[in-house]
């Protein structure tokens, strides 16, 4: 449907529309992944919901193109659950150990932990980023300067071009 | 010549060598064997102390006739002044260089020293069977030998012996041929030129002159001496010589046959000397009569006066050319030559004349269709040109008293320009074959008058057309040049005297060069032409290292000096400022060696200049690559933030991701 709603958008917002399919597929595919959990194994789609909700609440404020908020937060997040997950798995997928396991404050603090630390990473990591690339700037410019110069000092003014030889 | 400058103050000074033999003695001046154009010393042969010559110092201002003096010792000479000896030597007294000519003393002194003055009349029978027979082989001589004397005239005579019986020529190489002679003894021709342009003429000149002389030696004294020199012409134009010279006075019957053959004024109807040798035989010939040239019906009126031959006409439009010009812009003038003056010929070359007009709109082109119509009317005649008035072989010698100041060099070069040689011959009843590559010579200078480059122009054409001339350039005139080979050690002199100046190659030096030095080659042209000053310098280096290299010396240091102090301008064509840092610092070790070559190969090495192109090439494109760098470097700085988030942003998904596989790894791995 978002596909079709895309197309039929006017140009201006096709690359919303675009984002809003790219987001449609991966929502279709948790939600075909939920649904078909929730037949199969429905205490790990239970584990999966109420663990992933940071997941959730990060795709949601996450506009940007490459959902790279989404997918720092989620790759953690999923990280966090998995053990629970592990454990739910190794008892049988039981409704008493996803009791157990949600009864544990550990499992929601190393869910929710895990994912902040992703939220963390996203939040710091630009500001790092940035003065790593100012500095290699900074110096890029400083060499290329410094070898202007000697060329200048080497053959003259005139090789810059700028200045008429004679 | 100067005389003060060059006769006085020699008291106590050495004498001067010149060549293996003779000593000129400075200190000891000879004022009656003095010429107009040459200072006289006593002069010893080292090696016979008992004969007796004189030495003749040269004013440089005019050149002697060094091509015919080589011929000239090669006679015997009985009757004429020839040299024994000559060559350049340092005058101390001008404390410069002169051509100087050493000759045979004559004895009994000169004849007289002014055309004014008066002798004790010479008996027809002593002019006859004493006077005239050794001057007459002695021109049978000069003539078999291709020269003429050209400067026949009586104050240039002299008594060989001490008891004045035998009467010789004086000297006649000291200056251009003919050019102090006064116009009495100049046939018509060479009279209306001017004095440095007459030319070698022929031994129908001398003939001529010769008849003036006896005239002299006649009646004691020259009736026409008083007059001035254009009276006599125009005396002679009217009147014909004959008349104009004698006047009115007498001469013996036997005389006035000599006289007549001798001063006719038409060269074809002159006197040979085979004709002058029967006379003096005994052989009498008919007496000439005056030829009359072709008379118009009716004068035609110019200036106020009436002319009635082409000559006389001639004479007067040469002589105010802007009023000829206003003449021949109108009728009458054709009317009164085709209806009055009838003469067929020069129609025709008046014809050919007037339509000669291939230089319209050029300047000078009134005055040289005035003096196309001059040759037209009178083709022996001079080349005469607003006031340059030449024959055609005094050409040579009239361009180099141009160049002496006598006349404007510039008038020179419009007469040359706009082909007037060219017609002359084109006049000619006959051209002679020994005329023809003096015709094409014209032709070919005529090309190096166009082109402006130094060693070309009216400069390359001075020292072609004189072979023995010295170079005029102020730089080495007094040292007399007149060799390629002695140029260098000159510069070096004066590199040594005025180290202060930067060295230049100036027109003269390079049109002496460019004629005299044909292993000079002649890339070197451009090379001064160029309005860059290295490339000057550069070009001076390419043609001093030629002589060099051809004639020595192999070391000029003060020359290397002066030229070194020029070569940064060709230093600083090198782009690299540590290849021109090392020129520099090497430069002073070889300007004290003083070999030009090496200055050259320092500075123009073609390897070294091909490295430091291709270098700043490559650090041309280096430097643009830079520049692009770091011109998006400046585009980019505002974009940075924005960049550094998503750069920031993706790589904490990545790590985020990466933690987390590693999570789950190291989960995985625990538990199981």
């Amino acid at each position: 449907m978002a596909r079709s709603g895309a197309t039929k958008a006017p140009p201006a917002k096709s690359s919303g529309s675009r984002r809003r399919g790219g987001g449609g597929i991966v929502a279709t595919f948790a939600v075909v992944v939920i649904t078909v959990l929730g037949v199969t194994a429905t205490p790990l789609c239970i584990l999966l919901v109420a663990g992933l909700l940071p997941t959730g609440a990060a795709a949601l404020i996450d506009r940007h193109r490459a959902r790279y908020l989404a997918r720092a937060v989620g790759a953690m997040n999923l990280a966090g659950i998995f053990p629970a997950a592990l454990q739910l798995w190794e008892s049988g997928l039981t409704f008493s150990a996803l009791q157990a396991a949600i009864g544990s404050p550990y499992t929601w603090l190393i869910m929710y932990g895990a994912a902040s630390i992703g939220w963390l990473l996203h939040l710091g990591m630009p500001p790092v980023v940035r003065v790593i690339v100012d500095l290699r700037a900074e110096e890029t410019k400083r060499r290329l300067e410094a070898r202007a110069k000697t060329l200048v000092e080497e053959w003259g003014d005139q090789v810059t071009g700028r200045v008429r030889e004679g | 010549m100067a005389e003060t400058a060059v006769e006085n103050g020699g008291g106590g000074k050495q004498p001067v060598h010149l060549g293996e033999h003779f000593d000129i003695y400075v200190d000891r001046p000879l004022s009656d064997l003095r010429s107009p154009n040459a200072a006289a010393y006593l002069a010893i042969d080292r090696d016979r102390p008992t004969g007796s010559f004189f030495a003749l110092i040269c004013d440089p201002a005019l050149p002697p006739r060094t091509e015919a003096i080589t011929a000239l010792q090669g006679l015997r000479g009985e009757a004429a002044l020839l040299p024994q000896e000559w060559g350049v030597v340092s005058w101390p007294l001008t404390e410069r260089r002169h051509l100087a000519i050493i000759l045979d003393r004559p004895s009994g002194g000169r004849l007289v020293s002014s055309m004014s003055d008066a002798i004790e009349p010479v008996s027809e029978d002593e002019l006859i069977h004493e006077i005239l027979p050794p001057l007459a082989a002695s021109l049978r001589e000069f003539s078999s030998s291709g020269l003429t004397h050209r400067s026949i005239r009586p104050t240039n005579l002299f008594y060989r012996d001490a008891a004045r019986r035998m009467l010789v020529f004086g000297e006649c190489a000291s200056a251009p041929p003919a050019a102090l002679q006064p116009t009495a003894c100049e046939p018509i021709e060479s009279a209306m030129a001017m004095s440095a342009g007459r030319g070698n003429g022929t031994p129908s000149d001398d003939l001529y002159a010769l008849g003036a002389t006896i005239i002299f030696l006649l009646l004691g004294r020259f009736p026409a001496a008083s007059l001035p020199d254009q009276q006599v012409l125009s005396d002679k134009i009217a009147r014909g010589s004959y008349y104009a010279l004698l006047r009115n006075e007498r001469v013996g019957s036997a005389s006035v046959e000599l006289l007549r053959g001798l001063l006719t004024d038409d060269p074809r109807e002159r006197w040979s000397i085979q004709d002058l040798e029967m006379w003096l035989e005994g052989r009498r010939l008919s007496p000439k009569q005056p030829a009359t040239a072709k008379r118009a019906t009716r004068p035609f009126e110019f200036g106020g006066q009436g002319y009635f031959t082409a000559r006389s006409l001639a004479f007067g439009f040469a002589r105010d050319p802007v009023a000829a010009m206003k003449v021949l812009k109108g009728q009458d003038f054709e009317i009164w030559m085709q209806r009055s003056l009838n003469d067929e010929a020069r129609s025709k070359m008046l014809a050919a004349a007037l339509s000669d007009g291939r230089d319209v709109g050029l300047s000078g082109h009134d005055e040289r269709l005035v003096a196309r119509v001059c040759t037209a009317l009178d083709p022996l005649a001079p080349i005469r040109y607003k006031a340059f008035a030449a024959m055609v072989d005094g050409f040579p010698t009239a361009l180099v008293a141009a160049f002496r100041g006598q006349t404007s060099v510039q008038t020179v070069a419009e007469a040359l320009a706009g082909r007037l040689p060219q017609f002359w011959f084109s006049t000619q009843p006959e051209l002679k074959p020994e005329n023809v590559p003096v015709l094409k010579s014209f032709e070919r200078l005529r090309m190096h008058l166009e082109d402006r480059r130094p060693g070309f122009g009216i400069e390359r054409i001075l020292y072609e057309m004189n072979p023995g001339l010295h170079c005029l350039s102020p730089v080495v005139e007094a040292d007399y040049i007149v060799e390629p080979g002695e140029m260098l050690k000159a510069l070096e002199r004066a590199s040594e005297r005025r180290g202060g100046d930067d060295f230049v190659v100036d027109r003269h030096l390079a049109a002496f060069l460019a004629a005299r030095f044909r292993l000079g080659g002649n890339d070197w042209h451009d090379a001064l032409a160029s309005h860059e000053p290295g490339q000057r310098v550069l070009g001076a280096l390419y043609l001093l290292t030629r002589v060099q290299s051809t004639y020595g010396p192999a070391s000029t240091p003060a020359l290397a000096q002066r030229i070194a102090r020029q070569l940064p301008a060709v230093i600083d064509r090198f782009q690299n400022r540590a290849r021109r840092k090392r020129l520099s610092e090497e430069l002073p070790k070889l300007v004290a060696k003083g070999n030009l070559g090496n200055l050259l190969s320092l500075v123009d090495n073609a390897a070294e200049r091909q490295r430091d192109s291709f270098g700043f090439a490559q650090a041309q494109r280096e430097y643009a690559v830079i520049d692009r760098e770091l011109t998006v470097l400046r585009i980019q700085t505002p974009k940075r933030p924005e960049r550094a988030a998503e750069l920031g942003a993706r790589y904490a998904a990545t790590a985020a991701t990466l933690l987390g596989w590693l999570t789950a790894l190291a989960v995985v791995a625990i538990s199981g």
